[in-house]
């Protein structure tokens, strides 16, 4: 999947998220997206060819490269579930809870902000 | 807490990222170049839930305020030196307590906030471990000495 070929590209460049958007004129919000396949591959070429230069792909990789991306922007990423949220993507242990409890109305706001980090932004 | 510096010294004897020449540890790059965690930007995560940082359930990634993640360089160095103890404390419990939300089954938002909160009466020990992990993950033992012994002379 283009999404985990792009994170490993990053990873083998030894750049965190936040470098690699810098280098790349990226919002480090809307690419960790991508590269978790919560949103899709960019669909600009140019961007995309951009990209390939930057991880030094030529001929069949960055041919590759592209052919994974339009793939991936093929797939309708799945809505993800109340209660996977709950079961994968809560923080495992909340510093706000230290001391100063979340109200049930933080909590829910805090659910609906999670579910959005894990939910393809629309077009 | 010895298991907790235990555990320090082993990461630093597997990690070149986190040996003792370069400090503070850089933090990011240990966690999403190195251990291959997601940062994910989370819009007013310090405004809205008064957190810098918070490790996912399923320790896939850390949760990050975005506008701190994302311009750390540009704002005071406070700022970024809390931000870099958060994720030290958050790594602490993907090295030390990673296996306790699997043994919780969450079915509910309910569930979680009583879990999160009180952990069976073992929360404030998970917290003092946390912290004590973050400061010497950070400054290793021996730097704090020599620069010790580098002002007192």
């Amino acid at each position: 999947m283009f999404s985990e070929t792009i994170k490993f590209l990053r990873i083998q460049k030894k750049l965190t998220l936040r470098d690699f958007c810098a280098q790349n004129g990226l919002d480090p919000s809307n690419w960790s997206k991508v590269e978790r396949g919560v949103n899709p591959p960019p669909g600009d070429i140019t961007l995309l060819e951009r990209l390939a230069d930057f991880f030094g792909l030529a001929g069949a990789n960055k041919l590759a490269f592209m052919d994974e991306a339009a793939l991936q922007r093929r797939e309708i990423p799945a809505d993800v579930a109340d209660h996977q949220i709950l079961q994968r993507a809560l923080p495992a242990f909340f510093r706000a809870a230290r001391g100063h409890e979340l109200s049930d109305k933080e909590l829910e706001s805090l659910a609906e902000d999670i579910k959005k980090l894990h939910t393809a932004d629309s077009v | 807490m010895e298991h907790v510096w235990e555990k320090i010294e082993g990461l630093r004897s597997h990690f070149d990222i986190l040996k003792a020449d370069r400090t503070p540890i850089d933090v990011f790059t240990f966690f999403e170049v190195d251990l291959v965690l997601d940062a994910i930007p989370f819009d007013d995560l310090a405004s809205k839930y008064r957190v810098d940082a918070a490790i996912k359930v399923d320790f896939s990634g850390i949760y990050l305020d975005a506008e701190q993640y994302a311009l750390m360089e540009r704002g005071p160095e406070w700022k970024l030196n809390r931000l870099r103890f958060t994720v030290a404390h958050e790594l602490a419990h993907y090295f030390l307590h990673r296996d306790l939300p699997q043994e919780s089954d969450f079915k509910s938002l309910h569930d979680f906030a009583r879990w999160t909160a009180n952990n069976h009466g073992r929360k404030y020990t998970l917290e003092q471990e946390a912290n004590e992990f973050a400061g010497p993950l950070l400054v290793p033992e021996t730097r704090l000495e020599a620069l010790f012994d580098e002002f007192a002379t």
